[in-house]
C-alpha cells in the first residue's frame, strides 16, 4: 500500500529525530580457524565433515567415468539422470560409457527424477560448503530437487573464506546462489538427525582439478 | 487485539505445561541439547566476544539508518526486478498478500517457516479467505496439523515427542503408524513434495536484507525454503523492518553466528541468497518476487531510547534454549509468535504493555540470555526496565505487591522501623504465622527467623567487649 | 543474613579476623535495594538504597559484601536507580572498593590463612549462583577456593540451567516455575549423594532450603565461606 511507505518513513523519522547516529562500520575480518594441507584436500575433508561424501580430486576423463561407475555401482539412483545443460558436450560420451542409463539434460522440473549431475560455482573451505548459481543453462530445482546429486566443482574456484567465495562470485556478475552444506536435514522431532528432508538425502562432490580442464 | 494472542495468560498456560510430563520432558532434552551443541560450536573462534561487538555495531548501523537503508533496498529491489510492498501493520500486510494473490488467481500456496507471518497470523487470514496453506518446515507442518502456534523460534514442535507425532500423522493423514523418525520425516517429504510441485505461490520469511544490492538471504536445513522460492510462479518475502543490513560484505559474520547459536551447527545446510525474479532465457524460478516490509510498530520502538536494542535480534533462539523458564513453561505460554526472554522484551514493546504486562516478570533475571546473545541485546537489562514501566502504571500491578513494597521501603530505610520489622518477624516465626504467606509457604517450608539476629548481637557483643 | 543466618555472618566475620582485617560493621547499612529494583520499582528501591549510598560515599576502607546478588547490586547496577549526579561520580569512585567476601578473600588478601581441615569427608554441590558467576565472575575465584579445603569433595553442576529459581518475587508469582527449577536442583544434589549445598550467595540457599526442608531433604546449606571454618 502506498500510503503506508510514506507513514512508516514518517515514523522512522520521527523516531530517529533524537538518536545520535552510529558511525559506518568497517567489515569485521576475523580468525577463521582452518587445518593444515593442501585447499583441495581440506575443501575434501571439510565436505565430508557435513555429512556429504567426496572423491579424490579428478585429473582426467577416465578418472570421471571410473569415479562415476563406482558411484553408479554404490548407490542406488535409477536409470534416468538429470544432467543440467552446462554438462551438453558430456551428453553424448556419458552415454557410450554408461549405455544402461539414460541422461537427459534437464528442462527446467525434474521431480520423477532420483539423481542429478550439476556444477558448482564455487566452494568454500572455511565451513565445508558448496555456491550453486542458477542461469540459463543450469535450473534452480537441480540442485536440490532428486534425492541424489552429484555437484562437479572446478579446484580453481575453492576459496579459503565466505568472503573471499562471495566476493569472487559478485565479480563474476551472478547475483543469486544457494550455499549448500551437506544432505538437506532436520531435527524437527526430538532433537533426533534426519538426513533427505525436502532436499537430497546423499550429496557427491567431485573436484576436478586444473589438469582435467586443460585436456578437455 | 487478536484473540489468538494471550500473553496475559502466561502463569495458568505455564501451569499447565508444568503439569504434563510429556512436554517436560520432551523440552528439557531438547533445550539441554541446543545448548550443549551452542557451547561447543561458538569454541571455533577465540574472538567469539569480538564478534559479538562488531555484530552488535552492524545492526545498530542498521537501526539507526533505517529510513536512507530501506530506500536504498527498495531502489536496489526495483532494479534487479523485484516488487516492495510496505505495510503498516498486520492488516495492511495480510491485505496486501491477498492482492497480490488474487490478482494472479492463486490458490494454493506452500509457505516455509517465517516468525514474522505467525507475528502476523497470516495463515490464519488466508485459510479464512479460501486459500489452501500448507507449512512445508517439517516442525511447522506438525503444529499446523494439530492447529497450533509454534513453541520455539527455530523448533516450531521442539513441545512434542515422536509418539505424539506418529499418532498425529497416523489419525489426520491415514498414515501407516511408525515412531520412527526417519519414516515420519519421509511421510511428510512424500505429502510435501506434491503439495511443492502443485503450488501456485510460495510465502517465506527473511533472514537478512542487503540494502546495497537488493539480496535477500533466507536462511534453513531441510530445502523447503530452496523450494518455496525455486517451484511456484510467485514468490512473496515478508521482511520486518529492522532486517536490512548496510552491506552484503557483513553476512559472512552473520552467517557464522547464527547458524552456531541457533543450532550449534557451523553453517546451515541452505543459505539461499535470493536477487531477481526467473529470466526469459531461466529453466525455472518465480516469475514475480515480491518482499513485503512490514512495520508493525517497529518504527516506534526504534524511538525508545532505552528499549530500542531489542530490534537488533536476529531471532537465533540461543536465548530460548538457556532460558529455565521457557524450558519449563513451554513457548505456548508466552502467548504470542515470540517467546523466551526475546519475547518477554519484544511482545510488551508490539501489541503494548497492558496486553502483555506478566511477560517481563517471567524471569528470575539470571542473565544467561544476555550473554548467550550473538549481537548483545542487553535482555537482563530490557527486562528491568520494562518492568519498572509496568510499576508504573499502577493499574498493571496487584495492590498487595505495590503495598507490599512501600511497606518494605519504609522498613529499610529507617532504622527504628527496621527495629520494629525485626521484632515482628520474631514474633510471627514464633507462633508460626510465616505459613501465612501462602506464595511462598504452599511450596516451601516457612521462613524461621533465628533467635537473635547479626544486629543485635553484634551489639550486645560490643557491649560485653567494653 | 542479618535475620535468618545470623551465623554465617559470624563466621565470615571470625574469617577476617583471624586474617588481621579490623571489621566495622555498619548498623546503617540495612538492605541494597535490589528486592525492589529488580520488580520495578526504582523509586522505592532507591529510597532504601540511599542510605547506604551515603554511607558508603563516606568510607575509605573496602567494602565487603557477604552474597553475591546483594554485591552486584551495590557494584553493578546502582547507576540503574538515577542516581543524582554527585552520587553518581561518587559511586563511580568507590564501586571499586565493594568486594563480594570470596573475592575480597581470594584476590584483595590472597589467601591469607590456611583452611581447617573437615574430620570426615565432605561432598558438597557448589551452586554457582547467576550473579556470582555472569556478573561478579568470582565464581572460579570461590571454586579454587574450595577445592584447597582437605577431605572436601566439590560437586559441580552441569553447567545449563545454572539458576536456582528464586529471583525475589518471581519466587511468589511464579511459585510452580520457581520450585520447578529449585527441584531440578535439589534433585542433582540427591542423585549424587551430597551431604550439601553451597553458594555465594545467601537467597538462593534461602529458597533452596526453604524447599529442601518442605520435601524433607537430608541436606544441608552453607554460605561459601563458612566451610572454610565450618567443623
Amino acid at each position: 500500500m502506498s500510503a503506508d511507505k510514506e507513514r512508516i518513513l514518517a515514523s522512522i523519522e520521527s523516531s530517529l529525530a533524537h538518536i545520535s547516529k552510529t558511525d559506518f562500520v568497517e567489515v569485521f575480518r576475523q580468525n577463521v580457524p582452518f587445518s593444515d594441507g593442501s585447499i583441495l584436500f581440506k575443501m575434501k575433508i571439510e565436505w565430508e565433515r557435513n555429512g556429504g561424501y567426496c572423491y579424490d580430486p579428478l585429473k582426467n576423463f577416465d578418472d570421471l567415468f571410473f569415479t562415476l561407475s563406482s558411484h553408479f555401482g554404490t548407490y542406488p539412483i535409477g536409470e534416468t539422470i538429470a544432467i543440467s545443460s552446462a554438462l551438453k558436450p558430456f551428453e553424448t560420451i556419458l552415454k557410450q560409457r554408461f549405455p544402461h542409463k539414460r541422461f537427459f539434460i534437464e528442462n527446467g522440473l525434474i521431480d520423477q527424477v532420483n539423481c542429478s549431475i550439476c556444477i558448482a560455482t564455487a566452494g568454500i573451505v572455511e565451513n565445508g560448503t558448496i555456491l550453486v548459481h542458477w542461469d540459463s543453462t543450469q535450473s534452480r530445482s537441480i540442485a536440490v530437487l532428486p534425492e541424489h546429486v552429484i555437484y562437479l566443482l572446478n579446484s580453481k574456484n575453492i576459496y579459503e573464506t565466505m568472503d573471499d567465495a562471495f566476493n569472487a562470485l559478485r565479480l563474476k556478475g551472478i547475483s543469486g546462489w544457494v550455499m549448500i552444506g551437506g544432505p538437506s536435514r532436520t531435527a524437527d522431532i526430538e532433537k533426533v538427525l534426519v538426513t533427505g528432508v525436502h532436499g537430497p538425502k546423499f550429496v557427491s562432490l567431485l573436484i576436478l582439478e586444473e589438469e582435467f580442464y586443460d585436456r578437455a | 487485539m487478536n484473540a489468538n494472542f494471550y500473553p496475559n495468560r502466561f502463569s495458568k498456560v505455564a501451569k499447565e505445561a508444568l503439569d504434563n510430563a510429556d512436554l517436560q520432558n520432551a523440552l528439557t532434552k531438547a533445550m539441554h541439547h541446543s545448548q550443549m551443541v551452542r557451547n561447543q560450536a561458538v569454541q571455533d573462534f577465540s574472538d567469539w566476544e569480538e564478534m559479538r561487538n562488531a555484530a552488535y555495531r552492524i545492526r545498530k548501523y542498521t537501526l539507526d539508518h533505517l529510513d536512507e537503508l530501506l530506500l536504498q533496498f527498495e531502489e536496489n529491489c526495483v532494479r534487479n526486478g523485484v516488487q516492495v510492498h510496505y505495510a503498516w501493520d498486520a492488516q495492511s500486510a495480510c491485505q496486501t498478500i491477498h492482492l497480490i494473490l488474487s490478482s494472479k488467481s492463486a490458490k494454493r500456496i506452500v509457505k516455509s517457516k517465517s516468525m514474522t507471518t505467525e507475528e502476523i497470523h497470516l495463515n490464519h487470514f488466508l485459510e479464512s479467505n479460501g486459500y489452501e496453506v500448507v507449512e512445508t518446515d517439517l516442525g511447522e507442518y506438525i503444529v499446523q496439523l494439530r492447529n497450533e502456534p509454534p513453541s520455539h523460534i527455530t523448533g516450531p514442535a521442539i513441545h512434542l515427542n515422536r509418539k505424539q507425532i506418529a499418532d498425529l500423522f497416523h489419525q489426520k493423514l491415514q498414515l501407516p503408524y511408525t515412531e520412527d523418525p526417519e519414516e515420519l520425516t519421509k511421510q511428510a517429504r512424500t505429502i510435501l513434495r506434491q503439495r511443492f510441485l502443485t503450488a501456485d505461490a510460495g510465502i517465506s520469511g527473511v533472514n537478512f536484507a542487503c540494502a546495497d544490492s537488493g539480496k535477500i538471504v533466507i536462511i534453513e536445513n531441510e530445502g523447503n525454503v530452496r523450494l518455496t522460492t525455486s517451484l511456484p510462479n510467485i514468490h512473496i518475502a515478508l521482511c520486518g523492518i529492522e532486517k536490512i543490513l548496510a552491506k552484503e560484505q557483513y553476512l559472512p559474520l552473520f552467517l557464522r553466528m547464527l547458524a552456531r547459536s541457533a543450532t550449534g551447527q557451523r553453517i546451515n545446510v541452505y543459505t539461499n541468497f535470493l536477487s531477481r525474479p526467473r529470466q526469459p532465457n531461466e529453466l525455472d524460478g518465480p516469475k514475480e518476487i515480491h518482499v513485503i516490509l512490514l512495520d508493525n510498530n517497529r518504527s516506534k520502538m526504534l524511538k525508545d531510547i532505552e528499549l530500542r536494542e531489542s530490534l537488533l535480534c536476529i531471532r537465533c533462539g540461543a536465548c530460548l534454549n538457556v532460558c529455565p523458564i521457557y524450558r519449563r513453561a513451554g513457548g505456548h505460554a508466552y502467548g504470542y509468535s515470540y517467546m523466551g526472554p526475546i519475547g518477554a522484551v519484544i511482545t510488551p514493546q508490539l501489541i503494548g504493555l497492558q496486553n502483555a504486562h506478566l511477560l517481563p516478570y517471567a524471569s528470575t533475571l539470571c542473565t544467561a540470555c544476555g550473554d548467550v546473545c550473538p549481537v548483545k541485546v542487553p535482555l537482563p537489562q530490557q527486562l528491568l526496565t520494562l518492568r519498572q514501566r509496568i510499576a508504573e502504571q499502577a493499574s498493571l500491578r496487584p495492590w498487595l505487591e505495590k503495598v507490599g513494597f512501600k511497606i518494605w521501603k519504609w522498613m529499610f530505610s529507617n532504622n527504628a522501623f527496621y527495629v520494629l520489622l525485626t521484632y515482628l518477624l520474631g514474633f510471627a516465626s514464633k507462633f508460626g504465622m510465616m505459613k501465612l504467606f501462602k506464595p511462598w509457604s504452599t511450596y516451601r517450608a516457612p521462613l524461621r527467623r533465628a533467635p537473635l539476629t547479626f544486629r543485635q548481637q553484634w551489639k550486645k557483643r560490643t557491649y560485653h567487649e567494653r | 543474613m542479618d535475620q535468618f543466618f545470623p551465623d554465617s555472618v559470624w563466621k565470615a566475620v571470625q574469617l577476617l579476623k583471624q586474617a588481621n582485617c579490623d571489621v566495622v560493621f555498619e548498623e546503617k547499612a540495612l538492605c541494597c535495594g535490589q528486592p525492589a529494583f529488580n520488580s520495578g520499582y526504582r523509586k522505592d528501591a532507591y529510597e532504601v538504597a540511599k542510605p547506604l549510598i551515603d554511607l558508603l560515599t563516606m568510607t575509605n576502607e573496602p567494602i565487603v559484601v557477604l552474597s553475591g546478588s546483594c554485591c552486584s547490586m551495590i557494584k553493578i547496577h546502582y547507576h540503574e536507580l538515577h542516581l543524582p549526579p554527585e552520587l553518581e561520580q561518587q559511586w563511580v569512585k568507590w564501586k571499586n572498593r565493594v568486594f563480594e567476601f570470596c573475592d575480597f578473600w581470594v584476590n584483595v588478601l590472597q589467601n591469607p590463612t590456611l583452611p581447617n581441615s573437615f574430620k570426615s569427608p565432605l561432598r558438597v554441590l557448589f551452586h554457582r549462583s547467576c550473579h556470582a558467576l555472569r556478573e561478579l565472575k568470582i565464581v572460579s575465584a570461590a571454586e579454587t577456593l574450595l577445592q584447597q579445603i582437605p577431605n572436601l569433595e566439590l560437586v559441580y553442576t552441569n553447567d545449563f540451567d545454572a539458576c536456582c529459581g528464586f529471583g525475589g518475587t518471581f519466587a511468589v508469582k511464579f511459585p510452580e516455575i520457581s520450585i520447578s527449577m529449585a527441584d531440578s536442583k535439589l534433585d542433582y544434589a540427591m542423585q549424587h549423594k551430597v551431604d550439601g549445598i553451597a553458594s555465594l550467595d545467601m537467597s538462593c540457599l534461602m529458597h533452596l532450603q526453604a524447599r529442601s526442608q518442605k520435601r524433607f531433604l537430608p541436606l544441608k546449606f552453607w554460605y561459601a565461606p563458612e566451610l572454610l571454618i565450618y567443623q
